[in-house]
């Protein structure tokens, strides 16, 4: 109701006193295909305004650009938005492949098989597997350990930088998530904590879902 | 001969939203596919006038104060009355961004996404944001007054409100939507911790409290805002956030790959 109470008070033409309007002329020079003057009117004295607040003063002049603080943000004007184009220019709406980073659930051969991919879209995995080895430390504080899924092993290493590797036990699940090293057949975990058989069982929907994405994915990458 | 109107452009950059009237004569008004909406466009027989004389326009202007100062406009901003139980439609977050580019409309969704960002130990201040109650200009509390020059209530004394403010990331298989605000009062439910309780926390625990989520897949109910002018055409509002049910999150997978 607001938009339209106002587009139709600035657009209707027998509100407003035409006689008041003046041409000011711009003063850059016109093309020579111009035909007709290109001028904007702008009031040269405040107007009254009732209430108990200053009226908004003169808009500043044209040639000045002064950014405004607002309380509002952008995009709720209200008005109409005005085009200051000419012709209606097409933009680009969408690009081909969606590179934002996406986060897969994928047994660890998935995990090897998707990495290939990785110059062309970003992600990080999500396991669930079995620890299959003690937790030793390596250089700079690193902690490695091996992950598990039936016959399949993958070496990991966790950097306590924000917080300490959790309490892991042998032969049970965990939940990692990280950036999969391809160089160095490394899982980079991120995240990891004891995983719950429901999630394990759960997670195979997840697998599926995520393999067919990247299916998908990799067709329309080939495609381009 | 189609060429951008730079005169036009200089002018209305210098307007000061919702403080200008504007009386445009001779615009060509059409539908805008881009937009998705009714478009007015400038071309040389326009003449805008800034602030006109007139009784009309006065009161406009005085209409749009009292309704800028009653919070109508940020109807976009505001954590819906609309009822989360109410919500059931599931997406992925390229299901989302592609309704978003359909429609023009705020719609409502469920996510089951993973929390990709969500800078919960970084300063206070940056978790933690007081804004002025009537403009939602971000103030502090020592203030008298707002600081804001365009505040409608800015000869009056500071009326502030201080809660979560924040930017998260959810992720999921198909893409990331970035920077959905996750405010007060969702973010207290969402990580168990009031305001006050929060600002008592240690480093340590803001971190762990972090954890507790980032990474994570979580149940995320949100309303989204086709916005043209964000980098990305779009915008997320959290009404919901919790760690995901499992049983749940198989559900809506097993659905996607039927």
């Amino acid at each position: 109701p607001w938009e339209n109470r106002l587009n139709s008070s600035c657009l209707s033409v027998p509100l407003f006193n035409q006689k008041k309007r003046n041409r000011v002329p711009l003063t850059s020079a016109p093309s020579e295909n111009e035909f007709f003057s290109h001028s904007i009117r702008q009031e040269t004295q405040p107007q009254q305004y009732g209430g108990t607040r200053p009226a908004p003063g003169p808009a500043p002049r044209m040639t000045t650009y002064t950014p405004m603080p607002h309380p509002y943000k952008a995009g709720s004007t209200g008005f109409l938005i005005i085009n200051t184009c000419t012709q209606q220019e097409t933009f680009p709406v969408k690009p081909a492949i969606e590179n934002s980073l996406r986060i897969l659930t994928a047994v660890i051969d998935g995990m090897r098989h998707w990495s290939q991919f990785k110059d062309k879209v970003s992600y990080l995995f999500e396991i669930f597997a079995t620890l299959d080895s003690a937790v030793t430390l390596g250089r700079h504080g690193a902690k490695n350990f091996l992950m598990r899924n039936g016959k399949t092993v993958v070496q990991c290493v966790f950097y306590e930088n924000e917080q300490k590797l959790p309490r892991l036990i042998r032969g049970q699940l965990h939940r990692c998530v990280g950036n999969y090293d391809r160089s160095r057949d490394v899982l980079m975990c991120v995240s990891i904590r004891p995983g719950l058989p429901s999630e394990l069982q759960n997670a195979q929907e997840a697998v599926k879902a995520c393999d067919a994405e990247m299916r998908a994915l990799v067709k329309s990458l080939n495609e381009v | 001969t189609h060429s951008w109107d730079r005169e036009a452009i200089q002018l209305v950059q210098t307007l000061i939203p919702r403080e200008t009237v504007l009386f445009i004569a001779d615009v060509k008004i059409s539908f805008d596919s881009f937009r998705n909406g009714m478009a007015a466009t400038v071309n040389s027989k326009t003449i805008i006038t800034v602030n006109p004389d007139t009784r009309e326009a006065s009161m406009l202007f005085s209409y749009a104060r009292e309704v800028a100062e009653s919070g109508a406009l940020d109807q976009d901003e505001k954590a819906e009355d609309m009822s989360v139980d109410s919500i059931t439609d599931v997406f992925t977050v390229s299901q989302l961004k592609e309704k978003a580019q359909e429609s023009p409309e705020a719609f409502f969704g469920i996510m089951y996404s993973f929390i990709s960002k969500l800078d919960l130990d970084s300063s206070v201040s940056k978790v933690i944001r007081t804004r002025c109650s009537r403009c939602k200009f971000q103030v502090t509390d020592d203030m008298q007054s707002c600081t804001n020059q365009l505040c409608p209530g800015r000869d009056q004394g500071l009326s502030a409100t201080t809660g979560f403010d924040l930017l998260v990331d959810f992720s999921d298989h198909t893409g990331t939507l970035h920077a959905c605000s996750l405010r007060s009062p969702v973010a207290e439910h969402t990580l168990g911790c009031t305001v006050k309780e929060f600002t008592s926390l240690t480093d340590e625990e803001r971190t762990a409290m972090k954890w507790k989520f980032l990474l994570e897949r979580c149940k995320i109910y949100v309303k989204i805002l086709p916005s043209p002018k964000a980098r990305t055409g779009i915008r997320g509002m959290v009404l919901a956030c919790s760690l995901a049910d499992p049983g749940e999150v198989k559900q809506h997978m097993s659905a996607l790959v039927q």
